[in-house]
Formats: structure tokens, C-alpha cells, sequence
């Protein structure tokens, strides 16, 4: 597992979990130890501030990790602060692709925390296995099964949130023996609007979601096993308070089928090959906004078929992985618009015109541990992509705006990257280069007026894109000991041919209330930077500190700042154990966010701070443990909002919440 | 010899059985009329006629020997009877369909829709063998549910149409545009030549969203019609706001739109 560490940018605050919980035997149906001992965001959610926050919230402690707000549901998670386009956002290594055409629907909308063992975050061109992308991949894992238990085990949480009055409720059951397992996984998420600090109510920020999972597995041979795996996601009535429509249904199917075969011979350490198929069904919904200037249906589909398959092999001391993927997606996602004269025709457009998009890499990583201390790893790939408009209505639409657009497009990508770390004393200091290229986004490639609420613009996709190209660069320094851990690491990304909108004064908007059309296009180079200290401090076992500062910096090539750069902003935990509690002291905040982009509609936000509470209770029994969390965020109810919050919608007001998790394990070991 | 023609007849007779469908393929008959000797069909691409632009298709049987005819000549006026006056509208002679064996064609751009007491009828003379042969078909034409017809007084006083002619079949993409300007020139109509149109396409229901990429039309002697680009973004109803100008770029007919007010010559499209 810990080839993988150096990718990992580690969760401070998931630490402190490892401190908590370190000292307890694992007695939980997780393979937690071995979760533990890698040191990856864990999403043991029993031992969160928060238990059963939903996966947005687990992922904006991250760092490195922002979100944007339209909402309180559906937050785009962006990395490195570069968002949905620059980034591939996988679960299990499977892509899917959000069926909203103005990205009200991320990825990590579709799961639920409960579905998830881990999340790893792979910065720049490290993560860049299966899809080719900038800012680096955020593969959301599943549960796995390791065959080595029986019997029955589960779970069942509840979660009351004062604030939007929300209400999480789940259950989980598992039976397991040393050929086979099933595990079923259900979580429900009701919430009304949120008020925002100093009692301001937030219209339009409800949401209902029901998550459905369904694992089934099977040992096919001595260390051969066959997973089928089922997600069903249905969120609706979604209100999103920063845009002006709502969201009906947002509905995904996600289902894999997965061959691991494990110890081939001596070399092979491990040959993972998965089929997979998804389908995202994503409507909008004006229909219960006062004042709509026009009535309009949006809805949007995105399906994905795709295949991966993965080798380990270890060849004396170097970790090899050889990886093929491939997929193929259909976007299709059109408009209508009913004019207020009843006999005026309905208006219609495509918004992505059955965009189809296959995709075939090859990739291959090396780790190299040349000795104790000098560790070496490096990685290639190369990929196919070829966009293809299938619907002739779309082309022609296209070509209004691009005359001589051709229904096909074929791309290669190419990625490459090393890093080197050295180890020792507690001392370790890495450094890396990578060089990576991506393809345009549907959206970016062929959307057709797709109104951006945050600028106020329509966009035109751009089929004649250039691959955008970057080179990054890391470097990161590590002390740690027995009480103390200071990480200390940033990288730098400079982009040619950065694909942002431009005007187009000579277009006129579709949108009523648009200022103006923007196209697709590409300044000659951008360049972010993010920086990130971490410091924690354990005086004794059982009380620790932790501080994490995050700045970014993110320009185009006239030194315009870029839009949705991170300003300086920090997070900082004291917790302290004894027996069976826990209690945490946290605080939040950023300074004022000055370097915004005043060309794409970002005003200044002022600086923040806001300080929660929360304490927790545990009783672990041999088959039966019983966790208990209790707290308040925002205590001040404070008014605030961020850089990343779509239009400046306010966060959360105070907010007291409590979380309930009752688990059994009636399994036994079979080993 | 006799056995060659009568193999001959025969061959015709089933080609043109064969052709009898493919001859109106697409087209809804409208309406027939006959005289002593012969029965003309009307034919549309709709049911019936509009104001606007309208292609017209003809077919005449001999009555008395059951055969369309292959050879005819047809001229043809239409004409709309008013309470006081009658006059014609713009129009094309009758002419023989290319790659057809019996179906003629013409256009009338009918200006105004039959009332209760206006009505619009044909002179259609069929010209056999030297010999003429007349009916007279009353037209039924309806107001077309978006205007595809503007007559206008012209600055220099002039009085003039302006028709929507193509596209019939509008797509959301960059269509051929094809208008036609005519003078009025007694009771009857000219095409014009030395005029030019601009076109500025509008969404009314979006605020007067327009398109990029259109051409205005230009006159082209081969049909007398003005030929440009249309880009239409969306279905839905679109304004073209028209300005019609002379070679000194005076205004004829028409203005620009503005942000509060549109073009008052102007013609609509909607699909």
C-alpha cells in the first residue's frame, strides 16, 4: 500500500484520528490497522469531528483540496486550485462525467461517504494514471474485502443537524466468509435551507438524497476474487441558492465488475482488471423560483463504459505498475425554453451536442527504493482521445460559430513525471518535476450558451482547442518525532495554452441578463502555485495541536489573477482524549481574498474566522461499539463567505449537530 | 415495325405508371379544377396556400383520354379581387419541373389572406397544339402564422414587397437565406436588382438574442431573388429586421434596432 504514500497529501486533522484511535485495538469491521499504517485519509467516519458529514465536507479538510459552493449539496471539488477541467476525479479508478452542463453535479455528488474507505489525492502529473489532466486525480476508494472474516457485522448511524434541520440516517450490513462476501449500504440525507450566519435563511438550499450500494464478491480460485459492485444515487429537489435554477433529479447508476488476481509468481504481486458502466441523469429546474424571465427544462445525460486493468510487479527493488484504460462517453445535454406568448414555438438547443469521447491510455509507474533513505519514483503515459459530435444537428449548430468544424477531433496526450524522496532521521525531503498534457472538457470543446452565473457570461465551447499543457513542479520537507511534525510543501504549475473564456463583444448572449458571450480559448500560459505548512504537536498521548496554512497564487500571462485562487486561510485543532471522550477545539477562517479576478466576476471576500466545538463518546464492546459525537459550528454565528463560494452565496450559520453510530461485528477471523 | 411501337407504348405507359407516385412525391394536392377538356391539379408542399411565398405545383389531364400531359404550355395570373379593385401579386410563369414528366411549377407570393369578401383567383391558360384552354381556380389563401410578407412605402415612395422565400425548412445551424424584393409596377410586379438588404435576426422572446455569422442577401440574376446566410442558435421564433438601402446607402425602407426599439420592416421565421 505505501507505494503510494508520497502521493498522499496527508488530512491534518485525520491525524489527529490516527492519534485517537491508534491506541485502540481494531476491533471494527474496517481493515483500519492497515489504513492506519499507510497514513491515508481514512474515511473511517466514526472517528471524524463530524460522522455522516457528507463527502464534501470530509474532502474540504484536505489539503490542497477547495470546494466550490453553489449550494449546500453537490460542492465541485477543485485541486490544487484548479477545478472539474483540470483534474480527474475518479471512484475506484472509474471516470465518470457529470451530466450538468454548468457542473452542478461533481463527481463526488454521486457517493456517499459511506460508500468509501479512502481518498486518495494525487498532486500534478503523479496521479495522472488513467486520465490525463493538470492539477492532479482525486480517486474516491471503496470498501474493499479482504476474505478473511465470517459472519454477519453492520452498522446503523443517525445524524440531526439543527441547522436546515438536517437529518442523515444509514445502515449497513455485511455477511462475509472466507468465499464470499455481500455488503448493503443505505444512507439517506434530508436537509431544508440553511440559515447562514446572523439568522439569515438561504432560499433554495434544500436537498434529499438517498444512496443506495450493493457489493457482492467471490473468491474464484486461491487468490483470485470477482467483485460486482452497484451504486444507485438519487438526489431531488436540490436547491442551488448561487445560481438560478434548481436541480429535480440528479440520479446515477454506477456499477463495476472486477477480476484481482493476487501473487501470480513471484514477481507479480497483483493484476486488477474492472468493466465498468455508469449513467447520470441530471435535470434542472426553474419551476419554483419567483420571477423566472423565461421558463426552461435542462436536462443533461452523461454515460461512461470503460475498462482498466493493472499490474503490480516487483522486480527486485523497484515497484512497477503497468496500467491500461480506456473509455467511452456520451454527453448530451439540451435546452428548452417556453416563451411567455403560449403560441409562440418552443425554443430548443443542444448544450452539448451527444458529444462522444473515447479514450485509450497506457501508463506505467515505477517506485524504486534504492535503499533506506533514497527512494525514486517516476511514471509515463501516453493516451488516444478522440471527440466525436454524433448528432448532425449539432455539428451544424457548431458551425455557426466555427464554419469549418469537423464532426471528429483525435488528440494523443502524453505525461511523464519523476520525484525523489529522501528519508532519514525523521528528516525527509522530496522534490518532482512532471510534464502532462488534457484534452478540452465537453464544455470547453462544444457547449453551446452555457450561462456561467458567477461572470455573468454564455459560453462557446471551442472544437479547435489545443491540448493545454503543463510543467510542474513539488517540493516538500518533513520533520517529524514523537511529538512533533512540521510538513512543510508546495508546487507550482505553469500552463501553456490555458484554456479560459474570452469575450466576444461582437456575439450576442442567449441568456437573459447575460452581459456578453465568451469563447473558448487559450491565453499562451498561466502559472498557480499553492504552498501548505502543517504542524502538529503532541505533548503527551492523549492532548494534541495541529495547524495547517494554505496559500495560493494563481495568475495569466499579463499577471491577471486567475479566478477561484485559494487566499491565505488556515485551520487549526486542539484535542484532547481521556477514557472514553474525546473533545476538539477548531478554528477556520482566511484573510481577505484581494487577488481575485476582477475579469470573471470575483469581487473581494473579507477575511473570516469561525470557531467550533464538538465532544465524543465511545463504548467498544467485543461485538458491539457505540459512538456518540456531540457539537457546534460556527458558534459565533458568524456571516461569512469565501473565494470559492459560487456568487458569494453565505455559509453556514451556527449549527449543532449530533451523530449516533451503533456498530456490530459478529464475524470471526478465519486466518 | 407495329410491334416495335406498340412495345414502345407499352414501355412508356409503365414508366410513367411508374412515375405516377414519384411525380407529386412530397406534395399534398390542394385542389382540382377542370373545363371541357381538361382537368388541372393543384398541388403544395402544405394543404393549402398562405400569405407569403408559396411553390405551386400543376398537373393537367386530358379528359378525354385520361393522360396527363407531358407538353403543355401554361401561363397563369393570379389575382386578388378586392371590394373595389383587383390586383396581382408577385410571381413566377408556369414552367415544366426538371426531371419530371407531368408537374409543373410556379411561385406566388400571395400579399393578403382571403376574407369574407376578398378572395384570390388564377387565370391559368393551357396551351395545346396551338389551341388555349382556360380555368379559373379560386384560391383559398390564409394569413401564415408568422408574417412572411412585408409590403412597404419606400422613402422614395415607392411601393414594394418583401417575401421570405427560403429556408423552408429551417434548421438551427447556417441556413441559405432567400428573399425577394419586388416593385409594384402597375398591377403587376418587378423584381428588383440594384437594391440592397440587410438582415439583422432576432429572438423577440429572448431579448432580441441575435446570431454571428450571417450574410445579407444579395441579388442574383439567375432566379431574381436575393441569396445570403441565415445562422439561426436555437428553434423557436426569429425577427429578421430588415433595412432595405440603395447603392447610396440611403434607407429605403426599414431602421436598426435598437435596444428599445425594432426594425419596422420585418419578417419572421419560426420553427
Amino acid at each position: 500500500m505505501w507505494i503510494f504514500r508520497r502521493y498522499i497529501l496527508l488530512v491534518l486533522w485525520l491525524a489527529i484520528a490516527d492519534f485517537l484511535f491508534a491506541q485502540e485495538p481494531d476491533t471494527s469491521f474496517t481493515s483500519l490497522n492497515e489504513i492506519v499504517v499507510s497514513a491515508k485519509p481514512v474515511l473511517d467516519y466514526k472517528s471524524q469531528t463530524k460522522p455522516l458529514s457528507s463527502l464534501d465536507e470530509y474532502m474540504e479538510k484536505m489539503t490542497n483540496v477547495g470546494l466550490i459552493k453553489r449550494g449546500n449539496y453537490a460542492w465541485e471539488p477543485m485541486l490544487n486550485s484548479m477545478a472539474s477541467e483540470r483534474i480527474a476525479v475518479t471512484i475506484d479508478g472509474m471516470h465518470i462525467f457529470g451530466a450538468c452542463t454548468d457542473k452542478m453535479d461533481p463527481v463526488t455528488s454521486y457517493v456517499e461517504v459511506s460508500n468509501l474507505k479512502e481518498i486518495n489525492v494525487s498532486s500534478g502529473q503523479s496521479g495522472a494514471s488513467s486520465r490525463p489532466s493538470i492539477g492532479g486525480s482525486v480517486d474516491l476508494v471503496r470498501n474493499c474485502h479482504e476474505y478473511t472474516s465470517s459472519g454477519w457485522s453492520g452498522a446503523v448511524n443517525f445524524g440531526a443537524e439543527s441547522n436546515a434541520s438536517l437529518v442523515s440516517a444509514g445502515a449497513k450490513v455485511k455477511y462475509a466468509n472466507h468465499l464470499f462476501f455481500t455488503e448493503a449500504n443505505f444512507m439517506f440525507r434530508n436537509a431544508d435551507n440553511y440559515k447562514a450566519g446572523k439568522n439569515t435563511l438561504v432560499n433554495f438550499s434544500q436537498f434529499t438524497k438517498h444512496n443506495a450500494s450493493l457489493t457482492a464478491g467471490v473468491k474464484v480460485a486461491e487468490s483470485q476474487t470477482l467483485t460486482a459492485s452497484l451504486i444507485v444515487d438519487n438526489a431531488t429537489n436540490i436547491g442551488y441558492p448561487a445560481l438560478p435554477m434548481d436541480v429535480s433529479l440528479a440520479r446515477a447508476f454506477i456499477t463495476s465488475l472486477e477480476h484481482t488476481a493476487k501473487a501470480i509468481s513471484p514477481a507479480i504481486e497483483a493484476w486488477n482488471t474492472k468493466v465498468y458502466f455508469n449513467t447520470l441523469k441530471h435535470i434542472m429546474d426553474d419551476t419554483k423560483r419567483p420571477n423566472v424571465a423565461i421558463h426552461m427544462d435542462m436536462p443533461g445525460n452523461s454515460e461512461t463504459y470503460g475498462l482498466l486493468s493493472n499490474a503490480i510487479v516487483n522486480v527486485k527493488k523497484h515497484k512497477f505498475i503497468f496500467g491500461i484504460s480506456g473509455y467511452y462517453n456520451r454527453s448530451l445535454a439540451e435546452m428548452t425554453m417556453y416563451p411567455k406568448n403560449p403560441l409562440e414555438k418552443p425554443m430548443f438547443m443542444f448544450t452539448w451536442p451527444d458529444i462522444r469521447t473515447l479514450y485509450l491510455g497506457l501508463n506505467t509507474k515505477d517506485h524504486w527504493m534504492i535503499n533506506a533513505h533514497h527512494h525514486l519514483n517516476y511514471s509515463l503515459h501516453a493516451g488516444f482521445q478522440q471527440n466525436k459530435i454524433a448528432d448532425e444537428k449539432g455539428l451544424q449548430s457548431m458551425e455557426i460559430f466555427y464554419p469549418k468544424a469537423s464532426p471528429t477531433k483525435n488528440r494523443f496526450l502524453y505525461g511523464l513525471q519523476a520525484g525523489y524522496t529522501f528519508e532519514k532521521n525523521g528528516f525527509e525531503v522530496t522534490f518532482g518535476s512532471g510534464y502532462g498534457e488534457r484534452a478540452p472538457s465537453v464544455s470547453e470543446g462544444y457547449g453551446f450558451y452555457l450561462f456561467n452565473s458567477f461572470d455573468k457570461y454564455d459560453y462557446i465551447g471551442n472544437p479547435d482547442l489545443k491540448n493545454e499543457k503543463s510543467v510542474d513542479a513539488n517540493v516538500g520537507f518533513v520533520y517529524r518525532n514523537n511529538k512533533v511534525k512540521v510538513n512543510v510543501n508546495g508546487n507550482y504549475f505553469h500552463i501553456f495554452n490555458y484554456i479560459i473564456g474570452a469575450i466576444n463583444p461582437a456575439l450576442s448572449p442567449m441568456t437573459i441578463g447575460a452581459t456578453g458571450v465568451r469563447q473558448y480559448t487559450q491565453l499562451p500560459f498561466a502559472q498557480i502555485a499553492n504552498a501548505n505548512l502543517e504542524l502538529s504537536y503532541k505533548p503527551i498521548w492523549n492532548l494534541a495541536f495541529k495547524g495547517l496554512f494554505s496559500y495560493s497564487y494563481g495568475t495569466d500571462n499579463k499577471q491577471a489573477y486567475l479566478p477561484l485562487i485559494r487566499p491565505f486561510s488556515f485551520r487549526f485543532n486542539v484535542n484532547y482524549t481521556i477514557k472514553s471522550f474525546d473533545f476538539e477545539v477548531a478554528t477556520e477562517g482566511a484573510a481577505k481574498h484581494y487577488a481575485y479576478s476582477e475579469n470573471y466576476g470575483e469581487t473581494a471576500t473579507s477575511a473570516y474566522a469561525i470557531l467550533n466545538l464538538s465532544a465524543g463518546y465511545k463504548l467498544l464492546l467485543p461485538q458491539y461499539q457505540l459512538y456518540v459525537k456531540v457539537g457546534v459550528e460556527n458558534i459565533a454565528d458568524t456571516y461569512y463567505t469565501t473565494y470559492a463560494d459560487w456568487n458569494h452565496i453565505p455559509r453556514r450559520g451556527r449549527n449543532f449537530f449530533v451523530s449516533l453510530s451503533f456498530v456490530f461485528d459478529k464475524t470471526n477471523r478465519c486466518h | 415495325m407495329a410491334f416495335a411501337v406498340l412495345l414502345l407504348a407499352v414501355s412508356s405507359c409503365k414508366k410513367e405508371n411508374n412515375n405516377k407516385a414519384s411525380e407529386t412525391e412530397d406534395l399534398t394536392q390542394i385542389q382540382e379544377v377542370s373545363n371541357a377538356n381538361f382537368s388541372v391539379e393543384i398541388w403544395g408542399v402544405k394543404s393549402g396556400f398562405e400569405t407569403g411565398y408559396n411553390d405551386i405545383y400543376f398537373r393537367v389531364k386530358d379528359k378525354t383520354s385520361g393522360v396527363y400531359l407531358q407538353d403543355a404550355s401554361l401561363s397563369w395570373y393570379p389575382e386578388m379581387h378586392m371590394m373595389s379593385m383587383s390586383h396581382s401579386c408577385p410571381n413566377s410563369t408556369i414552367a415544366k419541373m426538371n426531371g419530371k414528366q407531368t408537374l409543373y411549377k410556379a411561385y406566388a407570393i400571395f400579399t393578403m389572406a382571403t376574407n369574407a369578401t376578398e378572395y384570390w383567383d388564377a387565370k391559368i391558360d393551357i396551351t395545346k397544339n396551338g389551341e388555349v384552354s382556360t380555368v379559373i381556380p379560386v384560391l383559398n389563401v390564409v394569413a401564415s402564422s408568422t408574417k412572411k410578407v412585408a409590403s412597404f412605402t419606400g422613402s422614395d415612395s415607392k411601393k414594394y414587397i418583401l417575401a421570405y422565400i427560403e429556408p423552408q425548412k429551417p434548421k438551427a445551424a447556417v441556413n441559405d437565406l432567400v428573399l425577394g424584393l419586388f416593385l409594384k409596377n402597375g398591377m403587376g410586379f418587378d423584381a428588383v436588382q440594384n437594391l440592397n438588404i440587410e438582415v439583422d435576426p432576432r429572438m423577440p422572446s429572448m431579448n432580441n438574442h441575435s446570431s454571428p455569422g450571417n450574410e445579407n442577401p444579395v441579388f442574383n440574376p439567375s432566379d431574381n431573388f436575393y441569396h445570403g446566410k441565415l445562422s439561426l442558435t436555437m428553434s423557436g421564433l426569429w425577427k429578421l429586421n430588415l433595412i432595405v438601402k440603395n447603392a447610396n446607402n440611403d434607407i429605403i425602407g426599414g431602421k436598426a434596432v435598437t435596444q428599445t426599439e425594432d426594425s419596422n420592416l420585418y419578417l419572421e421565421v419560426e420553427f
